[in-house]
């Protein structure tokens, strides 16, 4: 049936696994692991900026942004992506597992190397790299600038070369498992939306890549090889130090080229799982499933080409910062359309308010107010003003936290009882949502007023400005104790995560009695997903509330009902 | 249980994907080091600060070594003789060491990775490039014994010829 | 982790039911109040004016820009929002319900297409445009020349003295109090320039061009009154324009992360009445006493 036999001992079940269910589940506990260290490290920035003159030392605070946001961005909510992926995919287009099961466990302990790495460069002297997430040089490229520069910035740069060859085996792996794993029927008209937010996102991660990989080459070389790409010759407490004739802008093209679909890599994905939960629970088809894949399409391709709206307060050629203006604010229409399909997927629902549901609710909200958000930054003149504000930190945190994290949580409470056959508590899953979505919302909508009045983003102390007094700072104290309620109500998510895997009640094969495959297998799946003959997809993802049919629902492999269906033929 | 699992055709339609997305990934890394390479030149032209170096003439006999080591190879597809793919991985390990010996020529004559930016650029391409070549070489060893992945990674050898020539092309064509 | 093997048609022990009667209950109404009150305290809050005051005739044009943003995407907003309210208070009950057809779908999907459109495409192009051009594109008309100078972590400020011309400079004749500027002091044309400390001062009304260089890593000049914000890169001169609009003490802070004093590098624009700033540039001599 499968390429590698069934497991028999605890390491090669549990540890060195390749099946992809492992695997997925490995990466979502290997990534909340890294995100309960983001999130202590979230806290301590908040520490700081509300109650200054704390514990903390500048170098301290720049190192504790720094690694908040790398491990944010490329260990917590990436990793939980591909594990969701890894779970995912296969059981949604019918395979037994993914297309190169060795390859995804190397991913997964590549992954977990970088991890280690990322976060041993904090015991390096200089403490860890502390030049922003973003890493631009020169300040990034010597000790001189920064201590974090020193041995810190090094490791930062080992550990990100090793993510993004995790990032590239796993894309490789998911990839080719959607082109070409797919079970007899399941056409990719047919996927689930999650699915073809996924295949972007893959190709979208796997173009965008080599060019970080290039740019931390050039700043690995300009760092210990004496080569000045980035480099310019600096004068430090009236001392000429030499370092050439470097272009830094260089870096930043190369970093946003990648950066930019990063976000995309992140988001896309999460907002198409939405679709699949917004259908299961209100008992409707998805609204407008093939408008949605051409408008995921669009943004995949757009996103390629607005890299410099990152820049436009870089001094760039005015010709070229308003082509990048004008195309970034393109993505604004299929987005809408997206938006506007999930708003109209509510339509005339039969309610079914469970946690997953109110997760996803909330996300179409986050998505809501962050879209418009990206309109301010996207827009050349009023990007003056918000670039390097607080505007910018609400707003990445409100798509790329918000989001993603709200919509990964209706992810695990609608996926949970397939990955362990047990339902999570339902009580403890609404009082989670209650505590999280509102304050998670409210800290970073809060931040964007903060940008509105002109707050600069990583600064230590930001009482250091006369304009920051009233209004600005007003709003330090109640955004730090609302992300302290934030990261807090997690505590109810992991006690109930862990717990239900162990002692939920038992959740049968199909407890949302939704319609897509996965749900077709046993709950868990054993090794090799499916029994003896893998299922044969009949018709597209969401058909609820099926015309002319006396079902609620038909699920994609059940066989034709004795009424003419619209969509009968099997396609090879 | 075998390996019978995914059955051959799909077998091959995933390794066909699989390669063609290295490919893509690697077209995407030496464009990025085309475009950092023009903006250099143009930053470096505008300061009248842009100072080619001439390369090492070995580097040219390995542009050579390495043409025929795809010919080579590409009659080994065809006709599944083993000593042709010995003779092209030789003809490659030939060709990575005359990028040795082309490096060592530079050194000798001054030029150091961080002599200029043409030169930082000379080497760090090259040096990609090699590393490259090194883990085909891998792949291609692998080929011997596997005739049903040999066409692609044969394939995948005549991709790094073609890079070579651009590697060629952005260090005296641009 | 749990492995409860389960062969694909064992019943399983007492899973778990969907209890269809329960509907959406108070759930959604908690949610309804969620989108709504965080909506309006949204819209409120930013339109209660943050900002300080724009004090330039660019800042203005910039706070016609956000000002037009917010108008438009708080109505989608919104409107998004309150949709979504009604449809989860009306939900579909038990009445026939139609699937939407591919039409309809594709319908609502072009129509987003292109209000966003018009929406984002104006703003960029009919809104923002003509400010874009004016900081970046247009020559101003009789300019105040002025330079700055970061490093870590403090601004300098440079005149070009009595004779209207900024003197070369190079970051080798950098030298601490003596010469912070790097200027060169055989050149004429440097030994009347003027060095200001961390204050720049500026005349009302008049056109500011700020020529901007570091001299170590990349900083970036924000006067958040003037709403406007440039970088500073090493081995390059970029430039930023403003023309303040009214008299009075602001604050220049480094917007880029530049180090461990980033968040103190504070510097002031001191705008004067011509009068007295022409009072005060005649009163000022060269750094080289020329």
């Amino acid at each position: 049936m499968l390429d590698h036999p069934a497991p028999k001992g605890f390491l090669s079940r549990y540890v060195f696994s390749l099946d992809h269910k492992v695997i997925g589940i490995q990466y979502i506990v290997g990534a909340i692991v890294m995100g309960l260290v983001a999130a202590y490290l979230a806290l301590l920035i908040r520490t700081q900026l509300a109650w200054s003159g704390a514990i903390q030392q500048p170098e301290d605070y720049l190192a504790i942004v720094t690694m908040h946001g790398t491990l944010m961005v490329f260990f917590v909510v990436s990793p939980l992506l591909s594990g969701l992926g890894n779970y995912l995919i296969p059981l949604h287009i019918g395979a037994r597992d993914m297309a190169y099961p060795l390859l995804n466990m190397l991913s997964f302990w590549i992954y977990v190397l970088a991890s280690v790495i990322m976060l041993a460069s904090f015991l390096m002297p200089g403490g860890a790299a502390a030049g922003g997430w973003t890493a631009y040089p020169p300040l990034s490229g010597s000790e001189s600038f920064l201590p974090g520069s020193g041995w810190g910035q090094t490791l930062w740069i080992l550990g990100m070369a090793l993510f993004i060859t995790s990032f590239t085996m796993g894309g490789l792996n998911f990839l080719t498992t959607i082109l070409n794993m797919r079970t007899k029927g399941m056409t990719l008209f047919r996927m689930p939306l999650t699915v073809w937010g996924f295949l972007v996102a893959t190709v979208l991660a796997l173009l965008a890549f080599p060019p970080l990989t290039a740019a931390a080459l050039m700043l690995l070389f300009d760092r210990h090889g004496g080569t000045s790409f980035f480099m310019v010759d600096a004068v430090i407490n009236d001392q000429l130090i030499a370092m050439g004739d470097g272009t830094p802008l260089l870096f930043q093209h190369l970093f946003w080229f990648l950066g930019h679909p990063e976000v995309y890599v992140i988001v896309l994905p999460c907002i198409c799982l939405l679709f699949e939960v917004l259908a299961a629970f209100t008992r409707r088809p998805a609204f407008g499933y093939r408008p949605s894949i051409y408008a995921l399409l669009c943004v995949g391709l757009l996103s390629m080409i607005v890299w410099g709206h990152h820049m436009f307060v870089t001094g760039m050629n005015p010709w070229v910062g308003k082509y990048f203006s004008i195309a970034t604010v393109i993505i604004t229409a299929p987005f809408a359309v997206i938006g506007v399909n999930l708003v109209a997927s509510v339509w005339r629902a039969r309610l079914r308010l469970a946690t997953p549901m109110l997760f996803a609710l909330a996300t179409i909200s986050a998505i809501g107010f962050g879209g418009v958000g990206g309109l301010f930054l996207g827009t050349m003149t009023s990007d003056i003003y918000f670039h390097d504000t607080y505007f910018v930190v609400g707003h990445f945190h409100l798509m790329i936290g918000t989001v993603t994290m709200l919509s990964i949580m209706a992810a695990i409470y609608f996926w949970f009882p397939k990955m362990f056959g047990k339902m999570m508590s339902e009580k403890l899953g609404k009082l989670h949502f209650w505590l999280t979505a509102p304050s998670m919302m409210a800290v970073f909508i809060l931040m964007h007023m903060q940008g509105l009045g002109g707050m600069v983003r990583r600064t230590y102390d930001t009482s250091v400005y006369t304009y920051n007094e009233g209004a600005n700072s007003s709003l330090t104290t109640p955004i730090t104790i609302l992300a302290m309620i934030a990261v807090g109500a997690q505590a109810i998510f992991l006690w109930n995560f862990f717990y239900s895997a162990f002692k939920g009640q038992p959740s049968g094969r199909n407890p949302w009695e939704a319609s897509t495959l996965e749900w077709e297998a046993p709950s868990p799946p054993p090794h090799g997903n499916f029994g003896d003959e893998l299922p044969i997809v009949h018709r597209g993802p969401y058909e609820y509330s099926p015309e002319g049919v006396d079902q609620d629902v038909l699920p994609q492999a059940a066989p034709d009902p004795d009424v003419a269906s619209t969509d009968t033929e099997i396609p090879e | 249980m075998s390996t019978t699992g995914i059955a051959a055709p799909v077998r091959a339609q995933n390794r066909r994907v699989l390669v063609a997305a290295l490919v893509a990934t690697v077209v995407m890394l030496f464009t990025a080091f085309a475009a950092a390479y023009l903006e250099h030149q143009g930053a470096a032209r505008a300061a009248n600060k842009w100072s080619p170096v001439a390369l090492p003439g070995v580097v040219w006999i390995n542009t050579a070594i390495l043409a025929f080591s795809s010919v080579l190879a590409e009659v080994f597809r065809q006709s599944r003789r083993r000593g042709l793919l010995w003779g092209a991985m030789g003809l490659g390990l030939v060709f990575l060491g005359g990028q040795v010996f082309a490096w060592l020529e530079l050194r000798r004559s001054g030029v150091y990775l961080p002599t200029n930016s043409y030169a930082s650029f000379f080497y760090i391409l090259t040096i990609v490039h090699a590393a490259h070549i090194a883990l085909a070489l891998v792949a291609l060893a692998t080929a011997a014994r596997r005739p049903r992945i040999a066409s692609l990674c044969v394939g995948f050898w005549h991709f790094l010829g073609v890079v070579w020539i651009y590697v060629l092309f952005i260090l005296k064509g641009l | 982790m749990t492995e409860t093997v389960e062969s694909p048609t064992a019943p399983d022990p007492k899973p778990y039911q969907w209890n269809n009667g329960s509907g959406p209950g108070g759930g959604a109404l908690l949610l309804i109040a969620f989108f709504l009150i965080g909506t309006i305290t949204v819209i409120a809050g930013f339109m209660a004016g943050w900002r300080p005051p724009a004090a330039s005739e660019e800042g203005q044009g910039i706070d016609e820009t956000i000002t037009y943003l917010l108008v438009s995407t708080g109505v989608i907003v919104l409107v998004g929002h309150a949709v979504l309210c009604w449809f989860l208070l009306k939900g579909g009950g038990t009445s026939e319900y139609r699937r939407p057809s591919a039409k309809t779908e594709w319908l609502f999907g072009l129509i987003p297409v292109i209000l966003m459109l018009a929406i984002s495409e104006a703003g960029v192009l009919i809104v923002s445009g003509p400010v874009w051009d004016s900081l970046f594109v247009e020559k101003p008309v009789n300019p105040v020349r002025v330079e700055v100078i970061g490093k870590q972590f403090e601004w300098i400020v440079r005149y070009p003295g009595k004779d209207g011309i900024f003197g070369k400079f190079a970051l080798k004749w950098v030298h601490g109090v003596d010469n912070p500027a790097g200027l060169d002091d055989t050149d004429d044309n440097a030994l009347d320039d003027v060095l200001n400390g961390k204050v720049l001062v500026v005349p009302v009304g008049r056109p500011v061009v700020v020529s901007l260089r570091s001299h170590d890593v990349i900083h970036s000049f924000f006067v958040p009154d003037f709403r406007v914000k440039q970088d500073l890169l090493p081995g390059y001169t970029t430039e930023i324009k403003f023309t303040p609009t009214r008299t009075g003490k602001f604050e220049i802070a480094c917007a880029e992360l530049c180090g461990l004093g980033h968040y103190n590098m504070r510097g002031e624009v001191h705008v004067l009445p011509q009068e007295e700033y022409d009072t005060w540039i005649r009163s000022q001599t060269g750094h080289f006493g020329g």
